[in-house]
């Protein structure tokens, strides 16, 4: 899901700098104090998330878990993405520094996305039940996203947004399940053990996502 | 604080699971990255392209360009083994090196520098065709020249020439293997990259809390 160097247009590349810029402004602006733990530990997660490849399927892709992260963290997923990302870039030479900002869009983007999903699933169908099915979403649609958003950075290369959005998610299946999955484990886990740390995301929302 | 050390307990035993899973992942050297290798072989320059030691690209395209113009001189795709070849170009003769670079499709590209240097063998144009013949004829050929062509030509190799030959053939026998060996080292993240990430990741964590204590 990382793109590489050179093979995105300046342009475009500016966009997603841009946009990424705002995203991050917006992610630690909303960050708080007690989060920010929870936003080192999941950037680590989504760090080595991306060598644990899921050999199923036609081609085998890694975990992303922008879903969990955003699950998690609402919008502070988008510094926690940038973070991982770049020492991604740095350390592992997915992706690289001019395409940064295009893939901590992609990614980013995604996980704030499912984690607006999440939240809508949750007040729709509350109790253990709905949590599970909303987490499950939320994980799964963070992987779909982000193959769509990558496919829609890719359309201004020869290669096109319809085969991209095809290759990508047909090769993403399995990991949507997987991370939808992982997701869903994950937040139980969470909801058993410490849950002021959903409730605080969830009661935080409304105010949040309406300013 | 008890709350807190609870909470990073719960996490950190996901990570430990997630971190277990990534090392043995690691060992098969995996990457979301294209690798590609380039090397000459007699009139040739092979291709090989892969995202991993064992997952070749298959019809990935190729393109070659001259690295000094920047101009592009072929183009082509990838077989089901991740091959691709083609015949060394007249720009490579003349001195140029040639930048190689496999689009594999979602985004995944690299690049292949081959210097000018690799194909100095095969400079001019005449010496072309006798360098890459050399190493299976040398036997072959001092033989009946002493003889039949010694009146026409100079007798024998110099010691000079056969030690331009022979280092010609080891050059274009050794360089792929070397070539190889530098592609594996840096065939995917290791476990010091990992480790070192989650450190940084730390630091950076340990930094945030520090500065977000101190404004009121």
């Amino acid at each position: 899901m990382h793109i590489a160097e050179g093979v995105l247009s300046p342009a475009v590349l500016g966009a997603g700098a841009a946009l990424a810029a705002a995203g991050t402004a917006i992610g630690l602006r909303k960050l708080e104090y007690d989060q920010l733990i929870g936003v080192g530990v999941l950037s680590a997660a989504f760090f080595v998330g991306s060598l644990v490849h899921v050999p199923v399927g036609l081609a085998s892709a890694h975990l992303v878990l922008n879903g969990l992260v955003g699950v998690l963290l609402g919008w502070a997923a988008f510094p926690s993405i940038l973070v991982a990302l770049l020492l991604q870039a740095l350390l592992f030479q997915f992706g690289g520094f001019t395409v940064l900002g295009v893939n901590a869009c992609t990614m980013g983007l995604a996980g704030v996305a499912s984690w607006y999903v999440y939240r809508a699933v949750r007040r729709l169908l509350p109790g253990a039940a709905g949590l599970r099915a909303a987490a499950f979403c939320g994980g799964a649609l963070g992987v779909a996203l982000a193959a769509v958003l990558t496919a829609l950075a890719l359309a201004f290369t020869d290669e096109g947004f319809k085969a991209a959005a095809g290759l990508l998610l047909t090769a993403h299946l399995p990991i949507m399940i997987v991370e939808g999955l992982i997701t869903m484990f994950t937040v139980s886990f969470i909801a058993r053990v410490r849950p002021e740390m959903l409730r605080m995301t969830r009661n935080d929302a409304p105010e949040n996502s309406r300013s | 604080m008890k709350q807190l050390s609870f909470f990073l307990r719960a996490r950190l035993a996901a990570i430990l699971l997630l971190a277990v899973l990534s090392l043995c992942a690691a060992v098969e050297a995996s990457a979301h990255r294209v690798n590609i290798f380039a090397w000459v072989e007699g009139d040739a320059v092979l291709v090989e392209c892969s995202f991993r030691r064992n997952s070749p690209v298959r019809a990935g395209t190729v393109t070659v360009f001259d690295a000094v113009t920047g101009r592009a001189l072929l183009e082509g795709k990838t077989s089901d083994k991740g091959r691709f070849s083609f015949p060394v170009p007249p720009e490579a003769r003349g001195g140029h090196g040639l930048r190689l670079r496999i689009s594999a499709g979602e985004g995944h590209q690299n690049e292949w520098l081959m210097d000018a240097a690799e194909f100095a063998a095969l400079a001019p144009a005449s010496p072309a065709r006798s360098a890459p013949a050399a190493p299976a004829t040398p036997a072959a050929t001092p033989a009946p020249a002493p003889e039949e062509q010694g009146a026409r030509r100079a007798p024998a190799l110099t010691e000079e020439e056969f030690r331009a030959l022979v280092d010609a053939a080891l050059e274009s026998r050794l360089g792929p293997i070397r070539r190889e060996l530098a592609a594996l080292r840096d065939d995917g993240p290791s476990l010091r990259d990992v480790i070192g990430g989650l450190g940084w990741i730390m630091g950076i964590v340990g930094a945030g809390l520090y500065f977000a204590r101190r404004r009121p």
